[in-house]
């Protein structure tokens, strides 16, 4: 039996009622989610996070660790890579499959200290359902393909409202909020089911009362930021070399929290690059970079660049100031 | 303290913030040069800056962050060269509320261009609340296919943590 | 070219609605004029507010006027601040020594300056004292204009 210590951070008596509650139906074979005192330092391996407590914020607000997270907050916001969300009011329901997954993920990994999403890396290659850990790469092909072939597609994925896609007019029909959506993105085991629908169904649905209409770009933004977990998009390989015709326009709050991803828009910008030759470039995690290409592709911002040569090494500039400007970040983060 | 490596040049047009968002990031009170407008600057603001902003910000082994923000109008054109010198990267800021932002930036882009080449630039748009907002895309279009990356963010020049982000985004591509 | 259109190209057009009656400016002009015949050493002299656009000049041709008056004003301001600032007081004027020649730049009144390029000079003090004097005319010049604004 595999045991994964839990340790709790700021969490409300409310949190720890549904807690006492949702650990029960924890159930992952062959794992067993340990509860660490409260109050005792957040060294478990998963950490229960109350992102409103002070002892939440403050820790949230250090450099990201190793630690899985789950973090509960009033409003949602964009969890770190490899993390969890709950937005409040928090259900039985949300705890119990955070903790499913993040249990599922300490089984399959082979040491403990791995984050979510994680594992030992396959070569990339062309997708089947049944490789995807998760459903960002489907959803994000489903909507680049609806918007370059202007079809209409209902997405269902059980027990949440479905989609209902719009290529012509790039948006997105649901009774799903945002949140929501980043849920169904997350979820590895349920199947997405496409149909396609006329456009006297696909009206109908979205000028239905309590349905949103959100801009594709939006749905893609959340979608793409549960990142892919490693897998990239469909018909694509990490060899597919890349440019990128500008620098994406990343919400604000995005920026801070994926940096990276502003270095890679930067790359991409000056060179065509394949997904390996980024990762070779950057050192980043190849996870981080599938993700990166995923999003910027289901914009359409990125462009697919046959005359690239898909094995040169990146030659880095030499930069004189790469420690000059992290001592510039530290400063301007500590500052206010 | 090597002056060389450590200088963040900020400039734009007249009135577009270059000076709050020197002081938002400076660690000492801005020294500036500014005096009483007589040209198309009233139509903004009574004063303006002639021959440069300085702020700077000091890091914590002692080092420091040079801030320069220069004057706007062309015929200031001498003090951008000077100013430069030795420096690690441009803030252009300009202001959405003007009659052409992106001829605006188109302007200043060709102006500065070798010293962008050499080093790197962001673009930062100030004022976009208040105006209309297709401001982003078209300056988007100025600099569309140019081969190197500029971010384009839209900023309040008062506002700390807004500045803090252009610089972040500065600091990517440098 | 006769007299009065080359008084007229000295003066300069590059205000935003800002610009002085022509009266004014030939006042000033012939100040300039003056200050260069007295002291033999002023090649050349501009008047600039104080955000650098040029008044009036007399100037040879090869000088931009646009630009030595930005450059003027840059200087001066910088000048002030680092006096200010070094608790050196207000700044009297500002002075270059260079091998062909001197540059000073002195305030003439609150929004004027006066800038005057001299050859290599052995009366430093005369020149100075002859330019301080037509800074003042200036001042005096721009302040009954301006009381006559109101």
């Amino acid at each position: 039996m595999r045991s994964i210590n839990l340790s709790l951070l700021g969490i409300t008596k409310q949190d720890h009622a549904i807690l006492s509650v949702a650990i029960k139906l924890v159930d992952v074979p062959g794992v067993e989610l340990i509860i660490l005192p409260d109050g005792a330092p957040p060294t478990g391996d998963v950490i229960l996070v109350n992102a409103d407590s002070d002892a939440g914020a403050n820790y949230l607000k250090q450099e990201d660790t190793i630690q899985t997270k789950i973090i509960i907050a009033e409003n949602f916001t964009l969890p770190p890579l490899g993390s969890r969300f709950i937005e409040r009011p928090v259900r039985i329901h949300d705890m119990v499959n955070a903790f499913n997954i993040a249990c599922e993920r300490f089984k399959s990994s082979t040491t403990s200290n791995i984050e979510i999403g994680s594992h030992s890396s396959v070569a990339a290659n062309k997708r089947t359902q049944a490789e995807a850990n998760n459903n960002t790469p489907l959803l994000l092909h489903e909507f680049i393909t609806a918007c370059t072939k202007n079809s209409l597609i209902k997405l269902e994925c059980k027990p949440y409202s479905p989609l209902f896609i719009n290529g012509i007019s790039r948006s997105v029909a649901t009774r799903a909020t945002l949140p929501e959506i980043h849920i169904i993105a997350k979820e590895n085991e349920t199947r997405l089911e496409m149909t396609a629908l006329s456009a006297a169904d696909e009206y109908e649905q979205a000028s239905s009362s309590g349905v949103n209409i959100y801009p594709i770009n939006t749905v893609i933004w959340h979608t793409a930021l549960v990142g892919s977990t490693g897998v990239i998009l469909p018909e694509h390989s990490n060899d597919t070399p890349v440019k990128l015709k500008s620098m994406p326009r990343f919400p604000r709050e995005y920026m801070r929290k994926r940096p990276e991803f502003l270095k890679m828009s930067a790359l991409l910008t000056r060179k065509s690059m394949t997904v390996n030759q980024l990762q070779q470039a950057t050192q980043l995690d190849i996870k981080v970079v599938t993700d990166f290409y995923n999003l910027i592709f289901a914009l359409g911002l990125s462009t697919i660049d046959e005359t690239a040569n898909t094995a040169e090494l990146y030659q880095k500039k030499k930069s004189k100031n790469s420690s000059l400007l992290s001592r510039l970040a530290k400063k301007l983060s500590a500052t206010g | 303290m090597h002056i060389g490596e450590h200088k963040i040049v900020f400039t734009g047009p007249v009135g577009a913030g270059k000076t709050a968002a020197i002081s938002c990031l400076s660690d000492a009170p801005v020294v500036g040069t500014d005096v009483a407008a007589t040209d198309e600057t009233l139509d903004k603001k009574d004063l303006t800056t002639v021959a440069m902003d300085y702020g700077y910000i000091e890091l914590e082994d002692g080092e420091f962050i040079h801030l320069y923000g220069t004057p706007g109008q062309d015929r200031f054109n001498f003090m951008w060269d000077i100013l430069c010198q030795g420096g690690m990267g441009l803030v252009l800021l300009v202001d959405a509320t003007s009659p052409d932002p992106a001829a605006d930036c188109e302007f200043y882009l060709a102006a500065f261009d070798d010293f962008i080449q050499e080093t790197g630039a962001v673009i930062g748009i100030t004022r976009a609340d208040i105006a209309d907002n297709t401001k982003y895309e078209q300056v988007q279009d100025v600099i569309i296919d140019k081969g190197y990356p500029i971010p384009v963010l839209e900023i309040d020049a008062r506002n700390e943590d807004d500045v803090k982000d252009l610089v972040y985004a500065l600091m990517a591509v440098l | 070219m006769d007299v009065t259109s080359e008084i007229v190209d000295k003066v300069t057009h590059q205000h935003h609605g800002q610009r002085a009656p022509d009266n004014i400016l030939n006042s000033m002009l012939s100040v300039l004029s003056t200050l260069k015949s007295d002291s033999g050493e002023i090649v050349a002299a501009i008047i600039t507010s104080s955000d650098g656009l040029p008044w009036a000049q007399e100037l040879p041709e090869d000088f931009d006027v646009k630009r030595f008056s930005a450059m003027s004003s840059a200087i001066l301001a910088l000048s002030i601040t680092m006096a200010r600032e070094a608790g050196r007081g207000d700044t009297r004027n500002l002075m270059v020594e260079a091998d062909n020649g001197n540059i000073y730049v002195l305030q003439a009144g609150p929004t004027l300056l006066l800038t005057v390029f001299t050859k290599a000079t052995t009366s430093l003090g005369l020149t100075l004292a002859h330019t301080r004097g037509a800074a003042e005319k200036i001042e005096a010049i721009k302040k009954n204009y301006d009381a006559t604004k109101i």
